[in-house]
Parts: structure tokens; C-alpha cells; sequence
């Protein structure tokens, strides 16, 4: 067992980067908190509406001369970005471990997914042509141009501090945007780095700028008419009530991706072995906390009697409790530890919440983690291990609500029509799973599953950075989606030119 | 319930640690023994770009949509136990049959971590694959070495 070398030895002092500099916040400093060691790792500012608006004014003072840099010199600082996060690697994964509490192989997946977000953004002058079409009347010309709009807002979660905003700040930048970017507050160090090392590849001061903060700063976003549109994940709430309805109220363009409650379903042929491990990253990796995680595990009866329907579901449901109750939680930077904390004490709280909701709407607790075992001498105090519950039916709130932590529900359905029904009496539609050897059935459950990011036979329907980040009904707000060529949409405006000459 | 699966990043601090140790173990040989010196440092530099290889595989694959925390069911900690180090009277056979003992073992390890890791971790079981392949090349050399001593 290796527990590696910290990177962070003293809590950093964040600032603000507006305009290539380090600025200090006019707001209160927050504390940062390993939710594993309970130990203090940063500090960060509570910026207010003049910190925010400064950036913005600074975003559009950078924005002529980047609108006009060529866009294969804006991929060449892209590259060197590239090549400084690789370089910086090992130190950007192990600080989204003290940040967050993920374990080191998720904080070094997360490295990985944001890399490749900066990766497909340097494909810029391919990916940004238009297209044209001679004679559409004799001697008369027309063509398709995509033109950057100005300065854009983005608004990263807690959960992947690292790798959301990069679904969107390398295409901004690309495109020939500049960005106001604001982190979560809870773990904000790795956009604080990650801005430094833009810099650094050579991106010009004003054209990438971070200000961290709450409430204030997504307000100044939103209100803030030079901002012409914001990116935001988060949950639904916020993502559909004040991110998407400010913006239609203000017409600014806007990507909301919001919350889940996902559904992998396991057909009688599924290979029951390698479906366990896969839901056992599905459901308990970054500790429950992310939009593509699966919390209702059905499994389904096609074509099998009443008794055998039974029988495959014991089996699948004891050798999942079997692995989960194996799961070893402790510190992220552990390198054997398979799940870390949630994020803080008051998700911890949520979660036992659930967790005592369940048991008194009738669910039967079968694995409780309310108590868990952890690895080293770290305080309990973020820590809920492996939960799972059996004999859960659709109409309980542990089926509805997304729990947005390590709890998996149990239920069953007689056949495939039925488990898609499941599925589609949920609000949300943001990914869902099956697992089976079926062609057929895994077809028809990607043909008809209202869901935007399907997995068969993967248990995280995580698309890569060239695809976007799908999303259906309460999971998503907009029009277009992160990463990818949808992205290079969604950061410019297409220009329809006719021409003729005399 | 004792747990008996390891994570990728343990099997990968694992490498990086046998890579280390076998380089330095070459090394060591080389500054000893001129004969085989240049097979020993051979291996050595082997060794190192092992290391990069594996540790560039993992970085570059690993995500987190696919299993790494829960690919390697069955293998412990204990199995990744063992020794590269040498005494020091040791003579030139003996320390050709320890490294055997060691190269047998690590290729060994290394197939049966690509084994474990089939259709779960994507490009990282053939790196693992890759580099038992070259381990189980030298003890061919070893044991050649060994003959005509």
C-alpha cells in the first residue's frame, strides 16, 4: 500500500486571474477542506459582482485582438497547453484527490478526459470551416462562415473540478472567444492551476479568466450584458430555474446540464461477472456523486418464469452486494482505496437522509453505509460506505430522487417494455444502461430509451471529448451540448455570405 | 469482508517499483561482473523505458468509465511481494539464477495482471502483455548466460 507524497504541503491562498494576473478578491475567504484528512488545503475568495464584472471588462478588452488571431495560432497555444498538463499530470491528478476526495485512479481518469477536451479543441481550423457552394445562381456565389460572439461564462461543478469546464473553455477560447470562468467553490484549485499554465502556453491576458465564488458571481453572470452565454452543470434546480430561465430571459445562449437518476438494466443473458464490475464503478465511483452514475439496478425477467425471474435476481443482487461490501474507502491518495469521501459533511447528511428514507418507506437496507470501515486514521466525517437496498419499487423517493452518493436500489421488472416504462416515469434523461449479449435487445433499448447517454454493456456512458455530452428532459437545458463539434456550434454564429462581382 | 481486488493505481505503483528495482538491480550487475556487463545494462535501460511505457499506457487510457478500481479481483497485495536485491559475495552464477528467479516471476505477474484486466481496462492489459513478453525474452538470454558459465 502506497499513500503518495501530497502536492499541496500548506494551504494555497487563491486569487483571482483577470487580465493575466493574480488579483486579490474584494470578498471573504472561504476555507477548502480535504474532505478526507478534515485538513485545510486552500483558501478562496467569495468574489462579488465588481470582481466578476472587472473580468468581463477585461474579456472584452482581450477579445478584438484574439477574435483576429489566426485560428491555427490559437490551436498552437492549445498544444502547448496540452503538452503543460501532461507535464503536470501526476501533481494536477493528486490535487483533485486532496480537493475533492476521489480516488487517485478517478483524479487521473478525470486528467485524462479534460486533456482530451484540449486535444480535439487544437483540431480548431478544421473543425471551425464553413462551407460554400459556387453558382447557386449563375455568377453568384454563396458561403457558410462561423464567427466567435465575444465573452462567454462558465460555471464548473464540484464534482469534476478538473474536467467540466474543460468541456467547454478550450472550444470558447479555440473559437476565438475569451471566458470568464468561475470554479466551484468547494474544491477550486484545479481551474486555478489550470488557468496558470494557460497563460503560461501563451493564451494572451484577458482571453482566460478565472473568478471564484458563489452565488454572487453566477448572479453578476447572469445579469451581465456582455456575457453572451453561459455554461453551467450543476443540478436541476438551479440548472433549469435560474441558469436556463435567466438566460432566456436575457437571450443569452446557454448549455445547461443538470441532474439524474439513471437505470442499468441486466438481462437474463448478461455476463453477471463483468455487469458486477462495471456497476460497481457505475454506482459507487467518485462516491455516487456524478450525473452519469447509475443508481436503479433493474433486472429483467424476459422471458423467464416466475421462479427463474426470482432466481436471477438473488444472484445478480448477492454478487453485487458481495463486491460492494468488499469496497475499501480511505483517503483518495491510498492507492489500493477503491472510494473516498463525499465532498463535505452536509452531502454526508443528504445521504443519510435518503438512507433513513428508504428504510421507512418499506425498502429493505441489505447493505447499510451508514457506518463504513476506513482505511488509515481519517475522520468519519464525509465518509458513507456502500449502500444498497432491495425491494424497491418505483413510486419510493430512493427511486425518484437522485441521492447523488454511493446508495444503489434493487428492483426488477418482468420484461424489457417494462423496464424502458421504468425508465421514462422518471423526470430526468440523462444516461441509462443494459447489459445483455442481445443485439436485439440492446437495440431496441437504444432506439426507445428517452436518455442521452446510453451505455450497453459500459456502466459509464461517459462520451469522449469528440462527442457531445448528451442529455435529455430534466437533464439537460439548451439547445446544443458540451464538447465536441456541437460545442464549436454552440461558441459561434454562422454568417451566410452571397456574393457576386461585376 | 476481506477485500481481494486491487486498483489500477496500485498495480501501477507496483510496476513502476519493479521496473525501478529491476533497472537498479541490472545496474548493480554491471558495475560487477564484466562479463554480461553490457546484456546487464541492456536490460537495465529496458527496464526504464518499461516504466515510461507502462505509466504513458495507463495515463493515456485511463478514464473514468472504465473499471479501474474493481479489474483485478483476485490479485493481493502479497502478490506483488517479492525480492530484487542481492548479497554481496555473491558470484557471477548465482546472480544469474537470481535474476532468472526474478524475471520468471515478473513476467509471470505481468501476464497475469493483462490477464485479469481482459476487455476491462482497454489498452492497458496489452501494455501489461507487452512488457511480460520482453521479461520473459531475457530469461532466454539468462539462461544462455548461465549455460556457458
Amino acid at each position: 500500500m502506497t499513500v503518495l507524497e501530497e502536492p499541496i504541503k500548506e494551504p494555497l491562498e487563491l486569487k483571482n486571474f483577470i487580465d493575466g494576473e493574480l488579483v486579490a478578491s474584494k470578498g471573504e475567504l472561504k476555507d477548502v477542506v480535504n474532505p478526507a484528512t478534515g485538513k485545510v488545503v486552500a483558501r478562496v475568495p467569495i468574489s462579488t459582482k465588481e470582481d466578476h464584472d472587472q473580468a468581463v471588462e477585461a474579456a472584452k478588452e482581450a477579445y478584438p485582438d484574439w477574435r483576429t488571431t489566426p485560428p491555427v495560432a490559437r490551436a498552437r497555444c492549445l498544444f502547448r497547453l496540452k503538452e503543460l498538463l501532461e507535464e503536470n499530470f501526476e501533481e494536477l491528478s493528486r490535487i483533485q484527490t486532496m480537493e475533492h476526495g476521489k480516488t487517485i485512479d478517478e483524479s487521473r481518469g478525470e486528467t485524462r478526459r479534460g486533456i482530451e477536451n484540449v486535444e480535439v479543441a487544437t483540431g480548431i481550423p478544421s473543425l471551425m470551416m464553413g462551407y460554400n457552394l459556387e453558382d447557386i445562381a449563375s455568377g453568384i456565389d454563396e458561403y457558410l462562415i462561423r464567427q466567435p460572439l465575444g465573452v462567454f461564462g462558465i460555471i464548473g461543478p464540484f464534482n469534476f473540478p478538473f474536467m467540466v469546464p474543460l468541456w467547454f473553455a478550450p472550444y470558447a477560447v479555440a473559437t476565438g472567444n475569451c471566458i470568464v470562468l468561475k470554479p466551484s467553490s468547494e474544491d477550486p484549485i484545479s481551474q486555478a492551476k489550470i488557468v496558470e499554465l494557460a497563460d503560461e502556453a501563451g493564451i494572451p491576458p484577458g482571453v482566460w479568466n478565472v473568478v471564484h465564488g458563489g452565488r454572487a458571481v453566477v448572479s453578476a453572470m447572469l445579469d451581465n450584458s456582455d456575457i453572451k452565454g453561459v455554461c453551467f452543470v450543476g443540478s436541476t434546480p438551479v440548472g433549469r430555474d435560474v441558469i436556463y430561465k435567466r438566460c432566456g430571459e436575457t437571450g443569452k445562449r446557454v448549455i445547461s446540464q443538470a441532474g439524474a437518476k439513471n437505470f442499468a438494466l441486466v438481462m437474463p443473458d448478461a455476463d453477471i461477472d463483468r455487469t458486477v464490475a462495471s456497476c460497481m464503478t457505475s454506482f459507487y465511483g467518485n462516491t455516487g456523486q456524478r450525473c452519469l452514475a447509475n443508481a436503479n439496478l433493474v433486472m429483467v425477467g424476459e422471458g423467464l418464469s416466475k421462479a427463474e425471474h426470482e432466481a436471477f435476481y438473488n444472484k445478480v443482487v448477492d454478487a453485487f452486494v458481495a463486491a460492494a461490501s468488499r469496497i475499501r474507502m480511505g483517503y483518495g491518495l491510498d492507492d489500493t482505496i477503491q472510494m473516498g469521501p463525499l465532498r463535505d459533511a452536509s452531502k454526508k447528511e443528504k445521504v443519510l437522509g435518503y438512507i433513513e428514507k428508504g428504510i421507512e418507506e418499506g425498502a429493505r437496507l441489505r447493505l447499510d453505509g451508514r457506518s463504513p470501515t476506513i482505511v488509515g486514521d481519517y475522520p468519519d466525517t464525509c465518509f458513507v460506505g456502500p449502500t444498497v437496498f432491495e425491494d424497491v419499487t418505483l413510486d419510493m423517493t430512493i427511486a425518484q430522487e437522485e441521492i447523488f452518493g454511493p446508495v444503489a436500489m434493487m428492483m426488477k421488472a418482468e420484461s424489457l417494455n417494462e423496464a424502458i416504462d421504468m425508465i421514462h416515469t422518471n423526470p430526468f434523461g440523462n444516461a441509462a444502461s443494459i447489459f445483455t449479449g442481445s443485439g436485439k435487445w440492446a437495440r431496441e433499448f437504444q432506439y426507445r430509451t428517452e436518455c442521452g447517454n446510453i451505455g450497453i454493456n459500459v456502466g459509464i456512458a461517459a462520451p469522449m471529448a469528440f462527442f457531445p455530452f448528451s442529455g435529455m428532459k430534466d437533464s439537460f437545458f439548451g439547445s446544443l451540448h458540451g464538447q465536441g463539434t456541437e460545442s464549436i456550434r454552440f461558441f459561434t454564429e454562422s454568417k451566410v455570405v452571397i456574393q457576386r462581382w461585376f | 469482508m476481506e477485500n481481494s481486488t486491487l486498483t489500477a493505481s496500485a498495480i501501477m505503483s507496483f510496476a513502476e517499483k519493479l521496473e525501478d528495482d529491476s533497472a537498479a538491480f541490472y545496474e548493480e550487475l554491471a558495475a560487477r561482473f564484466d562479463e554480461g556487463r553490457e546484456v546487464f545494462l541492456g536490460f537495465a535501460k529496458e527496464s526504464k523505458k518499461n516504466k515510461t511505457h507502462l505509466i504513458r499506457t495507463y495515463q493515456e487510457t485511463i478514464s473514468d468509465a472504465l473499471e479501474a478500481s474493481f479489474s483485478f479481483e483476485g490479485l493481493e497485495l502479497a502478490d506483488l511481494d517479492f525480492e530484487t536485491g542481492l548479497a554481496e559475495d555473491m558470484g557471477f552464477k548465482e546472480v544469474l539464477g537470481v535474476a532468472l528467479k526474478i524475471e520468471g516471476e515478473a513476467s509471470r505477474l505481468y501476464a497475469r495482471i493483462a490477464e485479469q484486466a481482459q476487455s476491462l481496462l482497454a489498452t492497458i492489459p496489452r501494455a501489461f502483455s507487452r512488457v511480460a513478453k520482453k521479461r520473459r525474452a531475457r530469461q532466454v538470454i539468462l539462461q544462455s548466460m548461465l549455460d556457458r558459465a
